[in-house]
């Protein structure tokens, strides 16, 4: 079943998850992963690269949609290894939302999941639509 | 310009050019130790739950979980377990 969310609502919601990234008080972590993607907050996989928020991560949501702002690369790959998901944690580690990664359509977008260390990973888009867009 | 000037090579850098140095990496952890937590959503028979996880280098994580009076101290003991655990992690290295 669908379910239809006024606008509203829908950029309460997004808004929400933009507050938990910034709530440690400094700029949140995306952490990119390989392997098999965890039930919600559950054991992560090989830490390929950490990519930096900005602080804070994103203007208020509009439409529904919450586009964040520039994500500063991880200069220096931690691990070679295909990207397959990502989670996002506030400065101080707590958990906030785990995302699909991708090159395109994904709700993070990465300039490569093919990720080779000690080379530079970057974010090319990372925007969140709730509800029914 | 003195007299020492007469000996410089052509693109020799100025004496009052920065220096750069990489900073000091005595001590450090692996870039890939890195640590995560989780604190309830709300209360739960009036106290917070925190689970907390540092992975090692290798991606071996450890857990600890416990709860605590209030949301705020949850955070706190949460992050004081994964400096602990990073710190006898760097004792190791």
């Amino acid at each position: 079943m669908t379910i239809a969310l006024n606008t509203a609502l829908r950029n309460t919601r997004a808004n929400a998850i933009k507050t938990d990234i910034d709530k440690g008080g400094a700029a949140g972590k995306f952490r990119v992963y390989s392997g098999t993607r965890p039930a919600s907050g559950g054991t992560a996989t090989t830490l390929l690269a950490e990519l930096t928020y900005s602080y804070p991560s994103a203007p208020s949501a509009s439409g529904g949609v919450l586009t964040f702002s520039a994500i500063s690369p991880e200069p220096s790959a931690k691990a070679t290894g295909t990207a397959t998901w990502g989670r996002a944690v506030d400065s101080t580690g707590a958990f906030v939302k785990d995302f699909d990664v991708g090159t395109a359509g994904a709700d993070f977008n990465l300039n490569t999941v093919s990720i080779t260390a000690g080379v530079q990973v970057s974010c090319t888009s990372a925007v969140i639509t709730e509800g029914n867009p | 310009m003195s007299w020492l000037d007469r000996f410089k090579k052509a693109g020799a850098p100025e004496a009052d050019a920065p220096v750069v140095t990489a900073a000091d990496q005595r001590g450090a952890l692996d870039p890939r130790v890195h640590h995560e937590y989780f604190v309830a959503d709300e209360p739960i028979d009036g106290r917070w739950p925190w689970l907390c996880r540092v992975y090692a280098a290798d991606g071996q994580p450890s857990e600890m979980t416990g709860s605590e009076e209030t949301e705020s101290e949850a955070r706190t003991a949460a992050i004081a377990w994964a400096d602990a655990t990073k710190n006898a992690m760097r004792s190791k290295e």
